[in-house]
């Protein structure tokens, strides 16, 4: 397995977004080339700042055409600007639940743009949130990623994501760390128990990710904030040391596609 | 000598998948088959790694 990271040159890569795709698309043809990489094919992890998703529920009997228009009036966005895809969540006997998603086409295509520019073929340009969900080993879980800017939470519930919020915080102040990533978990928690259908328990454990590794006291204290378990994510096997915990993650769950 | 079968139980999530690109998921998978991953591809894996980190997934 060859594997590499670079930075992005200053202000093509801000949020997320990709705002110069010819810088980047530049910066990732040098780091195939660094690495003697030859493959075209290209799976790519989007940050989800890009897009906006849900997962909603409907009656088992209700048709393709009753969760269109369902889905038309839940995510009343303007057409012209974003796109708006659903499938299926698996294994949903009782109900009709899917995966809504609708995306930025100007954002994807800028990714699109940058990874073609780089002489490759993108064939899938997925959601950083579902690549984790597919790899995690936890099935109902909030990931949070402190090493992404801005810091991101990812809830997963039932191996799907539910939601996704970033936020950003000062985590240099060893005082404050607690409070302030308290703050943002207990919104993600709070908004998607608010939702009558779940049944997320007190078990499912929050897991840290970043370089920047929490005291245990911070640990233990947040865990007392949230009121949900606190640990470190699980390392993956092999982990090449210069790639972040996460952004293996990712790279496992795309490949963990069973469509490409 | 004839060995028994072993029985396999497969442990199916409930994984989404979708692509921001491909018209081939514009319309609901139905029910979707599911199974173990079939191989991780270590290229590919590669790739992946490198375009995640390029792209600003940090």
């Amino acid at each position: 397995m060859r594997s590499g990271t670079a930075t992005a040159p200053a202000g093509a890569l801000v949020g997320g977004r990709v705002r110069d795709p010819t810088a980047v698309g530049i910066a990732l043809k040098q780091l195939l080339a660094r690495n003697d990489i030859t493959e075209t094919r290209a799976l790519v992890a989007a940050n989800d700042a890009v897009a906006t998703f849900r997962v909603l529920r409907y009656p088992a009997a209700a048709s393709d055409a009753e969760v269109d228009s369902a889905i038309a009036r839940e995510l009343p966005l303007d057409p012209s600007r974003m796109a708006t895809r659903w499938v299926e969540v698996p294994q949903s006997h009782d109900l009709r639940e899917v995966y809504v998603a609708s995306w930025d086409r100007a954002e994807v295509k800028n990714i699109v743009d940058a990874t073609k520019l780089a002489g490759l073929d993108p064939s899938v340009v997925e959601l950083k949130s579902t690549c984790v969900a597919r790899a995690v080993t936890e099935p109902s879980c909030v990931v949070l990623d402190l090493s992404a800017e801005p810091m991101d939470a990812t809830l997963i519930d039932h191996c799907v994501p539910q939601v996704w919020h970033n936020f950003h915080a000062d985590i240099t102040q060893d005082d404050n760390v607690a409070a302030a990533l308290a703050a943002p978990l207990r919104s993600v928690l709070r908004f998607y128990k608010s939702r009558r259908d779940t049944e997320y328990g007190p078990h499912c454990p929050v897991l840290i990710t970043g370089e920047h590794v929490l005291p245990t006291h911070v640990v233990a204290r947040l865990s007392e904030l949230v009121d949900h378990p606190v640990q470190p994510l699980p390392m993956p096997a092999r982990v090449p040391a210069d790639i972040r915990h996460t952004t293996y993650l990712t790279c496992l769950g795309l490949v963990m596609r069973r469509t490409r | 000598m004839k060995q028994r079968r072993v029985e396999r139980v497969e442990r199916r999530r409930p994984l989404v998948e979708f692509n921001m690109i491909s018209g081939v998921e514009a319309r609901p998978s139905k029910r979707r088959r599911l199974g173990c991953q079939s191989f991780l591809a270590p290229g590919l894996l590669g790739l992946v790694v490198l375009f995640t980190r390029v792209l600003g997934l940090n």
